[in-house]
């Protein structure tokens, strides 16, 4: 998979109840940024650029539908896949979203939880689709 | 908020604009590419041809990433049960245009994002191409087994 990077912050914020990340009590949703990912330092969603919300994005970005399951030790979160589709110009009228990063969207400052790059930036033209795969999972937790 | 997009052909200077054939893409600064049309929220929107949007694509996007070799651009058709269906299913669903939401007939090419990746062997971008020119792109960002096939 693209290499998960973890917002050194969502520990925490896991550990001190700022996020319920288990079940589907918080939305989690899955945004597009053009800066990159300062794991270290970034821990809300302001922190980062969003391409603009039009032309089929939507500013914050998509529900993942998450869920998480424990087995013995460990939580398993899964998540819905996702698919832009840019409509009257490019998405988000952007021609430099590179990364994608994904946040607790019931808390109170959208805390970060992961980001992924997808090694170039992308220019999703009229008409074409830009999809988020999360295959079997997303995350665990252990 | 959309821009207007128009339905039927019309002229740029000497250059006749086929809605149907041309594809609107917006660049941040005057391009070589296609027949400029209008600025619209900061960006310059150009019409390309299928062939100027696929090495814009390539310029931009693709010489950036890692070929997976032996998945190299090919007709979905013939690999039908190698790619999982809902590959296919999520185009056709949310593809906007006639020939897009056929995906079936379509061209498949896969990449690796990074060094890293390759370096793993694991592919994470599938990129079906329309015969319109139009890309549709998957970004695989969770865990579990990678679709794979051998092109010869």
């Amino acid at each position: 998979m693209a290499s998960y990077v973890k917002y050194q912050h969502f520990i925490e914020a896991v550990i001190n109840k700022e996020v319920d990340a288990f079940g589907t009590t918080d939305q989690f949703k899955i945004a597009i940024h053009t800066d990159a990912p300062d794991a270290a330092n970034d821990d809300e969603l302001a922190d980062l650029t969003q391409i603009s919300g039009v032309n089929g994005y939507t500013t914050k970005g998509e529900d993942i539908q998450n869920d998480s399951t424990r087995s013995s030790g460990t939580v398993t979160m899964t998540a819905v896949d996702v698919v832009w589709t840019a409509s009257g110009g490019n998405l988000g009228n952007s021609t430099t979203g590179r990364y994608f990063s994904i946040h607790d969207e019931d808390s109170t400052t959208d805390i970060l939880q992961s980001s992924f790059d997808y090694g170039a930036t992308f220019t999703v033209a009229t008409g074409e689709t830009m999809t988020a795969d999360f295959g079997a999972s997303l995350a665990t937790f252990a | 908020m959309q821009m207007e997009l128009p339905t039927e052909p019309f002229l740029i200077g000497n250059n006749w604009i086929d809605p149907d054939y041309h594809i609107p893409l917006g660049f941040n600064e005057p391009t070589e590419y296609g027949v400029f049309w209008q600025e619209w929220n900061g960006l310059h929107y150009y019409w390309l041809t299928p062939e100027e949007r696929h090495q814009q694509w390539w310029e931009q996007e693709a010489s950036n990433h890692f070929p997976v070799p032996d998945m190299p651009r090919y007709p979905v058709a013939k690999l039908l049960r190698q790619i999982p269906p809902k590959f296919l299913e999520q185009v056709t669903a949310n593809a906007t245009r006639a020939c897009c939401k056929e995906p079936v007939k379509h061209d498949i090419e896969v990449f690796y994002s990074s060094e890293r990746d390759r370096d793993l062997g694991i592919p994470d971008i599938y990129v079906l191409h329309c015969t319109c020119g139009r890309k549709h792109r998957r970004f695989m960002v969770g865990g579990g087994a990678r679709p794979g096939w051998t092109v010869r």
